[in-house]
Protein backbone atom coordinates (compact mmCIF):
# COMPACT_ATOMS: atom_id res chain seq x y z
CA UNK A 1 0.00 0.00 0.00
CA UNK A 2 1.74 3.45 -1.02
CA UNK A 3 0.95 5.08 2.35
CA UNK A 4 3.23 2.80 3.95
CA UNK A 5 5.94 4.22 1.93
CA UNK A 6 4.31 7.44 2.43
CA UNK A 7 5.26 6.40 6.16
CA UNK A 8 8.56 5.13 5.80
CA UNK A 9 10.17 7.72 3.29
CA UNK A 10 8.35 10.89 5.70
CA UNK A 11 10.03 8.90 8.39
CA UNK A 12 13.39 9.34 6.92
CA UNK A 13 13.76 12.44 6.34
CA UNK A 14 11.84 13.59 9.64
CA UNK A 15 14.73 11.27 11.29
CA UNK A 16 17.20 13.60 8.78
CA UNK A 17 16.14 17.19 9.95
CA UNK A 18 16.43 15.71 13.44
CA UNK A 19 20.26 14.55 13.26
CA UNK A 20 21.02 16.92 16.04
CA UNK A 21 18.31 15.80 18.47
CA UNK A 22 20.13 12.08 17.60
CA UNK A 23 23.27 13.28 18.46
CA UNK A 24 22.72 14.93 21.53
CA UNK A 25 20.46 11.66 22.75
CA UNK A 26 23.91 10.08 22.16
CA UNK A 27 25.68 12.18 23.91
CA UNK A 28 23.59 11.87 27.03
CA UNK A 29 23.20 8.17 26.55
CA UNK A 30 27.31 7.93 26.16
CA UNK A 31 27.69 9.83 29.74
CA UNK A 32 24.51 7.78 30.96
CA UNK A 33 26.48 4.76 31.03
CA UNK A 34 29.04 5.65 33.25
CA UNK A 35 26.53 8.14 35.72
CA UNK A 36 27.50 6.51 38.80
CA UNK A 37 31.23 5.99 38.51
CA UNK A 38 34.02 7.77 39.43
CA UNK A 39 36.19 8.21 36.23
CA UNK A 40 33.11 8.15 34.11
CA UNK A 41 34.03 7.85 30.10
CA UNK A 42 37.55 7.06 30.99
CA UNK A 43 36.68 3.80 31.72
CA UNK A 44 36.15 2.63 27.88
CA UNK A 45 39.54 4.13 27.64
CA UNK A 46 41.03 2.51 30.17
CA UNK A 47 39.33 -1.01 29.06
CA UNK A 48 40.46 -1.00 25.48
CA UNK A 49 43.85 0.06 26.80
CA UNK A 50 44.31 -2.95 28.79
CA UNK A 51 43.58 -4.67 25.73
CA UNK A 52 45.48 -3.34 23.60
CA UNK A 53 48.29 -3.43 25.70
CA UNK A 54 47.75 -7.09 26.24
CA UNK A 55 47.88 -8.27 23.00
CA UNK A 56 50.78 -5.81 21.90
CA UNK A 57 52.69 -7.58 24.17
CA UNK A 58 51.85 -11.04 23.68
CA UNK A 59 51.23 -10.69 19.65
CA UNK A 60 54.53 -8.48 18.42
CA UNK A 61 56.71 -11.52 19.56
CA UNK A 62 54.16 -14.09 18.10
CA UNK A 63 54.23 -12.10 14.47
CA UNK A 64 57.98 -11.26 14.85
CA UNK A 65 56.54 -7.82 13.98
CA UNK A 66 58.02 -4.70 15.59
CA UNK A 67 56.47 -3.55 18.70
CA UNK A 68 56.22 0.12 18.10
CA UNK A 69 54.72 -0.57 14.63
CA UNK A 70 52.42 -3.33 15.85
CA UNK A 71 51.23 -1.36 19.12
CA UNK A 72 49.84 1.28 16.99
CA UNK A 73 48.38 -0.60 14.16
CA UNK A 74 46.57 -2.34 16.73
CA UNK A 75 45.69 0.72 18.66
CA UNK A 76 44.02 1.97 15.42
CA UNK A 77 42.19 -1.16 14.36
CA UNK A 78 41.01 -2.28 17.72
CA UNK A 79 38.95 0.96 18.00
CA UNK A 80 37.45 0.25 14.47
CA UNK A 81 36.56 -3.16 15.45
CA UNK A 82 34.78 -2.05 18.43
CA UNK A 83 33.13 0.62 16.27
CA UNK A 84 31.78 -2.27 13.74
CA UNK A 85 31.14 -5.15 16.24
CA UNK A 86 28.82 -2.63 17.96
CA UNK A 87 26.76 -2.01 14.76
CA UNK A 88 26.12 -5.50 14.50
CA UNK A 89 25.33 -6.75 17.87
CA UNK A 90 23.94 -3.86 19.61
CA UNK A 91 21.73 -2.35 16.75
CA UNK A 92 19.80 -5.20 16.23
CA UNK A 93 18.44 -3.99 20.09
CA UNK A 94 17.05 -0.40 18.37
CA UNK A 95 13.29 -0.43 18.43
CA UNK A 96 13.07 -3.25 20.79
CA UNK A 97 14.72 -1.07 23.61
CA UNK A 98 12.76 2.11 22.33
CA UNK A 99 9.30 0.76 22.25
CA UNK A 100 8.80 3.44 25.35
CA UNK A 101 9.98 6.09 23.72
CA UNK A 102 8.05 5.38 20.74
CA UNK A 103 4.95 4.71 22.26
CA UNK A 104 5.34 8.00 24.16
CA UNK A 105 6.49 10.68 22.14
CA UNK A 106 5.60 11.74 17.93
CA UNK A 107 9.85 11.16 16.89
CA UNK A 108 10.69 9.50 13.47
CA UNK A 109 11.18 5.95 14.25
CA UNK A 110 14.54 5.93 12.38
CA UNK A 111 15.73 8.94 14.96
CA UNK A 112 16.88 5.47 17.43
CA UNK A 113 18.98 3.84 14.53
CA UNK A 114 21.13 7.72 14.22
CA UNK A 115 20.83 7.79 17.92
CA UNK A 116 22.51 4.79 18.43
CA UNK A 117 25.01 5.36 15.75
CA UNK A 118 26.34 8.76 16.67
CA UNK A 119 26.78 6.69 20.21
CA UNK A 120 29.19 4.26 18.43
CA UNK A 121 31.13 6.94 16.94
CA UNK A 122 31.50 8.99 19.92
CA UNK A 123 33.04 5.97 21.81
CA UNK A 124 34.75 5.46 18.71
CA UNK A 125 36.57 8.98 19.50
CA UNK A 126 37.19 7.98 22.87
CA UNK A 127 39.04 4.50 22.11
CA UNK A 128 41.17 6.38 19.64
CA UNK A 129 42.30 8.29 22.07
CA UNK A 130 44.64 5.88 23.29
CA UNK A 131 45.92 5.83 19.57
CA UNK A 132 47.17 9.31 19.78
CA UNK A 133 48.63 9.15 23.37
CA UNK A 134 50.61 6.11 21.91
CA UNK A 135 51.36 7.87 18.68
CA UNK A 136 52.73 10.83 20.96
CA UNK A 137 54.71 8.78 23.21
CA UNK A 138 56.03 6.72 19.61
CA UNK A 139 56.98 9.93 18.41
CA UNK A 140 54.93 8.99 15.02
CA UNK A 141 54.33 11.53 12.52
CA UNK A 142 50.52 13.74 13.07
CA UNK A 143 50.05 14.58 9.52
CA UNK A 144 46.75 16.40 7.35
CA UNK A 145 46.86 12.88 6.28
CA UNK A 146 44.78 12.07 9.69
CA UNK A 147 41.92 14.20 8.28
CA UNK A 148 41.00 12.05 5.87
CA UNK A 149 39.56 10.07 8.65
CA UNK A 150 36.21 12.02 8.92
CA UNK A 151 35.39 11.28 5.36
CA UNK A 152 35.43 7.54 5.75
CA UNK A 153 33.55 7.97 9.20
CA UNK A 154 31.03 9.49 6.74
CA UNK A 155 30.82 6.47 4.70
CA UNK A 156 31.48 3.81 7.52
CA UNK A 157 28.36 5.68 9.43
CA UNK A 158 26.08 5.52 6.07
CA UNK A 159 26.65 1.56 5.37
CA UNK A 160 27.00 1.17 9.09
CA UNK A 161 23.37 3.33 9.51
CA UNK A 162 21.58 0.53 6.72
CA UNK A 163 22.73 -2.29 8.38
CA UNK A 164 21.93 -1.01 11.57
CA UNK A 165 18.21 -0.56 9.75
CA UNK A 166 18.27 -3.89 8.12
CA UNK A 167 19.15 -5.35 11.71
CA UNK A 168 16.59 -3.91 14.04
CA UNK A 169 13.93 -4.33 11.89
CA UNK A 170 14.35 -8.02 11.63
CA UNK A 171 15.71 -8.59 15.14
CA UNK A 172 12.03 -7.39 16.13
CA UNK A 173 10.40 -10.12 14.66
CA UNK A 174 13.00 -12.54 14.35
CA UNK A 175 14.43 -12.42 18.38
CA UNK A 176 17.65 -14.52 18.05
CA UNK A 177 19.08 -12.75 14.93
CA UNK A 178 21.15 -10.56 17.61
CA UNK A 179 22.44 -13.67 19.26
CA UNK A 180 23.54 -15.11 15.94
CA UNK A 181 24.95 -11.92 15.30
CA UNK A 182 27.16 -11.62 18.53
CA UNK A 183 28.39 -15.37 17.10
CA UNK A 184 29.09 -13.91 13.59
CA UNK A 185 30.81 -10.41 14.39
CA UNK A 186 33.36 -12.96 17.18
CA UNK A 187 34.13 -15.09 14.43
CA UNK A 188 34.55 -12.10 11.57
CA UNK A 189 36.94 -10.30 13.82
CA UNK A 190 39.10 -13.25 13.51
CA UNK A 191 38.92 -13.53 10.09
CA UNK A 192 39.38 -9.45 9.65
CA UNK A 193 42.80 -8.15 9.44
CA UNK A 194 42.72 -6.37 12.92
CA UNK A 195 45.00 -8.14 14.78
CA UNK A 196 47.31 -9.39 12.24
CA UNK A 197 48.11 -7.57 9.20
CA UNK A 198 46.53 -8.90 5.08
CA UNK A 199 50.58 -9.29 3.88
CA UNK A 200 51.00 -11.65 7.08
CA UNK A 201 48.41 -14.38 5.20
CA UNK A 202 50.10 -16.29 2.75
CA UNK A 203 47.20 -19.31 2.31
CA UNK A 204 43.86 -18.27 1.65
CA UNK A 205 43.69 -15.15 0.62
CA UNK A 206 40.23 -14.88 -0.17
CA UNK A 207 39.53 -14.52 3.33
CA UNK A 208 41.02 -10.95 3.04
CA UNK A 209 39.45 -10.39 -0.79
CA UNK A 210 35.73 -11.54 -0.11
CA UNK A 211 35.56 -10.08 3.53
CA UNK A 212 33.43 -6.98 3.01
CA UNK A 213 34.67 -5.43 6.51
CA UNK A 214 38.48 -5.71 5.62
CA UNK A 215 37.36 -2.77 2.89
CA UNK A 216 36.20 -0.51 5.90
CA UNK A 217 38.55 -1.40 8.16
CA UNK A 218 41.26 -0.42 5.95
CA UNK A 219 39.27 2.83 5.06
CA UNK A 220 39.22 4.08 8.69
CA UNK A 221 43.04 2.63 9.90
CA UNK A 222 45.02 3.93 6.53
CA UNK A 223 44.57 7.64 7.24
CA UNK A 224 45.18 6.81 11.03
CA UNK A 225 48.40 4.99 9.91
CA UNK A 226 49.16 8.38 7.52
CA UNK A 227 48.17 6.40 4.24
CA UNK A 228 45.86 8.05 1.99
CA UNK A 229 42.76 5.54 1.19
CA UNK A 230 43.46 4.86 -2.42
CA UNK A 231 40.99 5.80 -5.03
CA UNK A 232 39.27 2.00 -5.78
CA UNK A 233 38.41 2.03 -2.00
CA UNK A 234 36.84 5.14 -1.61
CA UNK A 235 34.76 4.73 -4.73
CA UNK A 236 34.04 0.72 -3.29
CA UNK A 237 33.00 1.61 0.38
CA UNK A 238 30.78 4.72 -0.89
CA UNK A 239 28.98 2.64 -3.11
CA UNK A 240 29.04 -0.09 -0.45
CA UNK A 241 27.62 2.46 2.00
CA UNK A 242 25.01 3.81 -0.37
CA UNK A 243 24.09 0.24 -1.56
CA UNK A 244 23.52 -0.71 2.05
CA UNK A 245 21.68 2.27 2.65
CA UNK A 246 19.41 2.04 0.42
CA UNK A 247 18.25 -1.87 1.60
CA UNK A 248 18.37 -1.01 4.99
CA UNK A 249 15.88 1.35 4.36
CA UNK A 250 14.03 -0.74 2.12
CA UNK A 251 13.79 -3.70 5.58
CA UNK A 252 12.77 -0.88 7.62
CA UNK A 253 9.87 0.11 5.04
CA UNK A 254 8.54 -3.40 4.20
CA UNK A 255 8.41 -4.10 8.20
CA UNK A 256 7.00 -0.63 9.37
CA UNK A 257 3.48 -1.81 8.64
CA UNK A 258 3.59 -5.01 11.31
CA UNK A 259 6.72 -3.69 13.05
CA UNK A 260 4.70 -1.93 16.17
CA UNK A 261 3.35 -5.10 16.22
CA UNK A 262 6.03 -7.23 17.09
CA UNK A 263 8.14 -4.67 19.73
CA UNK B 1 -6.92 23.23 11.60
CA UNK B 2 -6.83 19.73 12.98
CA UNK B 3 -8.67 17.01 11.35
CA UNK B 4 -8.95 13.44 11.85
CA UNK B 5 -10.25 11.58 9.20
CA UNK B 6 -10.52 7.25 9.79
CA UNK B 7 -12.05 5.29 6.97
CA UNK B 8 -13.09 1.46 7.24
CA UNK B 9 -9.81 0.47 9.23
CA UNK B 10 -8.82 -2.80 9.93
CA UNK B 11 -6.09 -4.26 11.73
CA UNK B 12 -5.04 -8.00 12.15
CA UNK B 13 -2.59 -8.87 15.24
CA UNK B 14 -0.11 -11.54 14.54
CA UNK B 15 0.27 -13.52 17.83
CA UNK B 16 3.52 -15.62 18.03
CA UNK B 17 2.89 -18.36 20.65
CA UNK B 18 6.12 -20.59 20.20
CA UNK B 19 9.11 -19.25 20.20
CA UNK B 20 9.58 -20.93 17.10
CA UNK B 21 7.50 -18.59 15.50
CA UNK B 22 10.18 -15.90 16.01
CA UNK B 23 13.41 -17.84 15.02
CA UNK B 24 14.90 -16.73 12.05
CA UNK B 25 16.72 -19.88 11.58
CA UNK B 26 13.52 -21.97 12.02
CA UNK B 27 12.08 -19.44 9.36
CA UNK B 28 14.97 -20.22 7.00
CA UNK B 29 15.06 -24.21 7.68
CA UNK B 30 10.91 -24.03 6.91
CA UNK B 31 11.20 -21.83 3.61
CA UNK B 32 14.08 -23.83 2.90
CA UNK B 33 12.31 -27.15 3.14
CA UNK B 34 8.95 -25.43 1.11
CA UNK B 35 7.28 -25.52 4.19
CA UNK B 36 7.61 -29.40 5.63
CA UNK B 37 10.16 -28.48 8.38
CA UNK B 38 8.13 -26.29 11.31
CA UNK B 39 4.42 -26.39 9.87
CA UNK B 40 3.66 -24.08 12.65
CA UNK B 41 5.52 -21.12 10.95
CA UNK B 42 3.22 -20.82 7.88
CA UNK B 43 0.17 -20.30 9.93
CA UNK B 44 0.70 -17.47 12.48
CA UNK B 45 -2.32 -16.97 14.14
CA UNK B 46 -4.33 -13.54 13.70
CA UNK B 47 -6.80 -11.38 15.72
CA UNK B 48 -8.64 -8.91 14.44
CA UNK B 49 -8.31 -6.19 16.43
CA UNK B 50 -10.85 -3.62 14.20
CA UNK B 51 -12.67 -4.77 11.22
CA UNK B 52 -14.31 -1.38 9.47
CA UNK B 53 -14.31 1.57 12.27
CA UNK B 54 -14.80 5.29 10.54
CA UNK B 55 -15.49 8.35 12.07
CA UNK B 56 -14.43 11.67 11.31
CA UNK B 57 -13.40 14.52 13.79
CA UNK B 58 -13.17 18.34 13.54
CA UNK B 59 -11.74 21.26 15.73
CA UNK B 60 -13.80 21.20 18.54
CA UNK B 61 -14.73 17.04 18.43
CA UNK B 62 -14.17 15.00 21.73
CA UNK B 63 -14.40 11.41 21.11
CA UNK B 64 -14.77 8.93 23.35
CA UNK B 65 -14.14 5.41 22.66
CA UNK B 66 -16.39 2.89 24.78
CA UNK B 67 -16.34 -0.70 25.30
CA UNK B 68 -15.57 -3.38 27.37
CA UNK B 69 -11.94 -4.89 27.78
CA UNK B 70 -10.24 -6.27 24.25
CA UNK B 71 -12.57 -4.58 22.13
CA UNK B 72 -10.26 -2.38 20.00
CA UNK B 73 -10.11 0.64 21.76
CA UNK B 74 -6.43 0.78 22.81
CA UNK B 75 -5.58 -0.23 18.79
CA UNK B 76 -7.95 2.41 17.28
CA UNK B 77 -6.04 4.54 19.48
CA UNK B 78 -2.56 3.55 18.42
CA UNK B 79 -3.74 3.84 14.76
CA UNK B 80 -5.06 7.84 15.26
CA UNK B 81 -1.13 8.14 17.46
CA UNK B 82 0.35 6.32 13.96
CA UNK B 83 1.71 3.61 15.98
CA UNK B 84 -0.36 0.63 14.01
CA UNK B 85 -0.59 1.25 10.35
CA UNK B 86 -4.06 -0.14 9.10
CA UNK B 87 -4.03 -2.92 7.10
CA UNK B 88 -6.89 -1.83 5.02
CA UNK B 89 -8.60 1.28 5.45
CA UNK B 90 -7.56 4.76 5.68
CA UNK B 91 -5.94 7.19 8.35
CA UNK B 92 -5.04 11.08 7.84
CA UNK B 93 -4.35 13.18 11.05
CA UNK B 94 -3.93 17.06 10.61
CA UNK B 95 -2.36 18.64 12.80
CA UNK B 96 0.23 18.01 15.99
CA UNK B 97 -0.58 15.18 18.03
CA UNK B 98 0.15 13.97 21.98
CA UNK B 99 -0.34 10.60 23.04
CA UNK B 100 -0.75 9.28 26.48
CA UNK B 101 -0.50 5.69 26.33
CA UNK B 102 1.51 3.67 28.68
CA UNK B 103 2.51 6.55 31.06
CA UNK B 104 5.03 4.15 32.82
CA UNK B 105 7.29 4.39 29.67
CA UNK B 106 9.37 6.67 28.43
CA UNK B 107 11.62 7.97 32.13
CA UNK B 108 14.97 7.07 32.54
CA UNK B 109 15.11 5.50 36.24
CA UNK B 110 18.76 6.86 36.18
CA UNK B 111 17.84 10.57 35.66
CA UNK B 112 16.64 13.20 38.04
CA UNK B 113 13.35 14.17 37.64
CA UNK B 114 14.74 17.21 36.67
CA UNK B 115 16.80 16.00 33.63
CA UNK B 116 14.15 13.67 32.65
CA UNK B 117 12.24 16.72 32.18
CA UNK B 118 15.19 18.18 30.29
CA UNK B 119 15.37 14.92 27.74
CA UNK B 120 11.34 14.30 27.35
CA UNK B 121 11.53 18.33 26.43
CA UNK B 122 14.01 17.88 24.04
CA UNK B 123 12.31 14.59 22.30
CA UNK B 124 9.25 16.61 21.96
CA UNK B 125 11.08 18.88 19.64
CA UNK B 126 10.29 21.77 22.35
CA UNK B 127 13.00 24.92 22.03
CA UNK B 128 15.33 25.81 24.99
CA UNK B 129 13.05 28.28 26.09
CA UNK B 130 10.03 26.25 26.56
CA UNK B 131 11.42 23.60 28.36
CA UNK B 132 12.95 26.09 31.09
CA UNK B 133 8.81 26.78 31.49
CA UNK B 134 8.47 22.95 31.08
CA UNK B 135 10.71 22.35 34.10
CA UNK B 136 9.30 25.31 36.21
CA UNK B 137 5.87 24.07 35.29
CA UNK B 138 6.07 20.62 36.47
CA UNK B 139 7.87 21.26 39.16
CA UNK B 140 4.96 23.33 40.57
CA UNK B 141 2.13 20.85 39.60
CA UNK B 142 3.86 17.78 41.02
CA UNK B 143 4.89 19.23 44.33
CA UNK B 144 8.23 17.10 44.13
CA UNK B 145 10.29 19.43 45.62
CA UNK B 146 13.26 17.99 46.70
CA UNK B 147 12.45 14.98 44.86
CA UNK B 148 13.05 17.25 41.26
CA UNK B 149 16.90 16.73 41.87
CA UNK B 150 17.00 12.93 43.03
CA UNK B 151 16.89 10.00 40.77
CA UNK B 152 13.64 8.60 39.92
CA UNK B 153 15.03 5.25 40.73
CA UNK B 154 13.74 6.40 44.38
CA UNK B 155 10.43 7.95 43.60
CA UNK B 156 7.39 6.02 44.85
CA UNK B 157 5.04 4.73 41.74
CA UNK B 158 2.37 7.51 42.50
CA UNK B 159 5.06 10.60 42.17
CA UNK B 160 6.17 8.61 38.57
CA UNK B 161 2.75 9.13 37.79
CA UNK B 162 2.56 12.70 39.17
CA UNK B 163 5.66 13.07 37.12
CA UNK B 164 4.56 11.74 34.20
CA UNK B 165 1.53 12.93 33.94
CA UNK B 166 2.78 16.83 34.69
CA UNK B 167 4.84 16.54 31.50
CA UNK B 168 2.29 15.16 29.35
CA UNK B 169 -0.11 17.51 29.75
CA UNK B 170 2.26 20.56 29.91
CA UNK B 171 2.38 20.53 26.08
CA UNK B 172 0.28 22.03 23.92
CA UNK B 173 -0.99 20.09 20.56
CA UNK B 174 -3.80 20.09 18.12
CA UNK B 175 -4.65 16.08 18.78
CA UNK B 176 -5.11 14.76 22.02
CA UNK B 177 -5.00 10.89 22.49
CA UNK B 178 -5.43 9.47 25.98
CA UNK B 179 -5.60 5.76 27.10
CA UNK B 180 -7.88 5.31 30.15
CA UNK B 181 -6.24 7.30 32.73
CA UNK B 182 -4.99 5.96 35.92
CA UNK B 183 -5.66 6.69 39.46
CA UNK B 184 -2.58 6.44 40.66
CA UNK B 185 -1.52 8.65 43.71
CA UNK B 186 -2.87 10.39 46.23
CA UNK B 187 -6.93 12.04 45.99
CA UNK B 188 -5.25 15.66 46.66
CA UNK B 189 -3.50 14.77 43.26
CA UNK B 190 -6.26 12.58 41.54
CA UNK B 191 -8.32 16.12 42.11
CA UNK B 192 -5.70 18.38 40.57
CA UNK B 193 -5.19 16.06 37.63
CA UNK B 194 -8.56 15.90 36.76
CA UNK B 195 -8.50 19.96 37.14
CA UNK B 196 -5.70 19.63 34.78
CA UNK B 197 -6.83 17.49 32.28
CA UNK B 198 -10.06 19.56 31.91
CA UNK B 199 -8.13 22.12 30.95
CA UNK B 200 -5.81 20.44 28.51
CA UNK B 201 -9.03 18.76 27.21
CA UNK B 202 -10.35 22.53 26.49
CA UNK B 203 -7.39 23.49 24.98
CA UNK B 204 -6.95 20.76 22.47
CA UNK B 205 -9.05 20.99 19.44
CA UNK B 206 -9.61 17.19 18.98
CA UNK B 207 -9.49 14.75 21.53
CA UNK B 208 -9.63 11.09 21.61
CA UNK B 209 -9.88 8.74 24.61
CA UNK B 210 -10.74 5.38 25.34
CA UNK B 211 -12.67 4.88 28.51
CA UNK B 212 -14.63 2.80 31.15
CA UNK B 213 -16.00 5.82 32.69
CA UNK B 214 -19.62 6.95 31.74
CA UNK B 215 -18.54 10.01 34.06
CA UNK B 216 -15.46 11.07 31.69
CA UNK B 217 -17.26 10.05 28.79
CA UNK B 218 -20.34 12.41 29.88
CA UNK B 219 -18.44 14.86 31.09
CA UNK B 220 -15.45 15.26 28.57
CA UNK B 221 -16.68 13.97 24.97
CA UNK B 222 -19.68 15.01 22.87
CA UNK B 223 -19.11 12.21 20.79
CA UNK B 224 -18.56 8.36 21.41
CA UNK B 225 -18.26 5.26 19.71
CA UNK B 226 -19.20 2.05 21.06
CA UNK B 227 -16.82 -0.82 20.37
CA UNK B 228 -17.02 -4.28 20.40
CA UNK B 229 -14.80 -7.35 18.94
CA UNK B 230 -13.03 -4.81 17.06
CA UNK B 231 -16.78 -3.60 15.17
CA UNK B 232 -18.71 -0.26 15.95
CA UNK B 233 -21.83 -1.02 17.15
CA UNK B 234 -23.09 2.33 18.25
CA UNK B 235 -21.98 6.06 16.90
CA UNK B 236 -23.63 9.23 18.48
CA UNK B 237 -23.42 11.97 21.33
CA UNK B 238 -21.33 10.84 24.61
CA UNK B 239 -24.23 10.76 26.45
CA UNK B 240 -26.76 8.94 24.30
CA UNK B 241 -24.13 5.68 23.46
CA UNK B 242 -23.05 5.72 27.11
CA UNK B 243 -26.85 5.19 28.17
CA UNK B 244 -27.00 2.35 25.86
CA UNK B 245 -23.65 0.70 26.81
CA UNK B 246 -24.20 0.99 30.40
CA UNK B 247 -27.70 -1.27 29.93
CA UNK B 248 -25.76 -3.12 27.19
CA UNK B 249 -28.37 -2.17 24.59
CA UNK B 250 -27.13 -1.63 21.15
CA UNK B 251 -29.38 -0.16 18.83
CA UNK B 252 -31.91 -2.16 16.56
CA UNK B 253 -30.38 -1.45 13.54
CA UNK B 254 -26.52 -2.33 14.38
CA UNK B 255 -28.29 -5.78 15.71
CA UNK B 256 -29.73 -6.48 12.10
Amino acid sequence: MASVSAVAIGDLFGSIGRLPLALSLAVDDVHGRYRRTVLGPLWIVLGQAAMIGGFALVFSGLFRMDPQTYLLYLAAGFPIWTLISQFLVDMPFAFIAAKGVIESYELPWLTHIWRRSFAYVLLFLHHLLIFFIAAAVLRAPFTATMLLLIPALCIALIAGAGVGMMLAALNARYRDLQPAMSVIAGFMMLLSPVLWRPEQLHVNQWIVALNPLHYYIKLLRDPLLNVAPTAELWIGTSLGAIALFGLGFLTFLLSRRRLYHWL
Amino acid sequence: MAHVSVTDVVVNYPVYTTVRQRSIFTYAAHKASFGRVAREVGHIPVVEALRGVSFELNDGDRLALIGRNGSGKTTMLKVCTGLLLPDRGRVDVEGSRAAILNPAAGLDIDKSGAENVAQIGQLLGLSKAVRKRLLDDVAEFTELGDFMNLPVRTYSSGMMVRLLFAIATSVERDVVIIDELIGAGDAHFIAKAQARVSDMFTRAKILILATHSGDIATRMCNRAIWLDSGRPIMTGTAHEVWEAYKEQRPPLEAVA
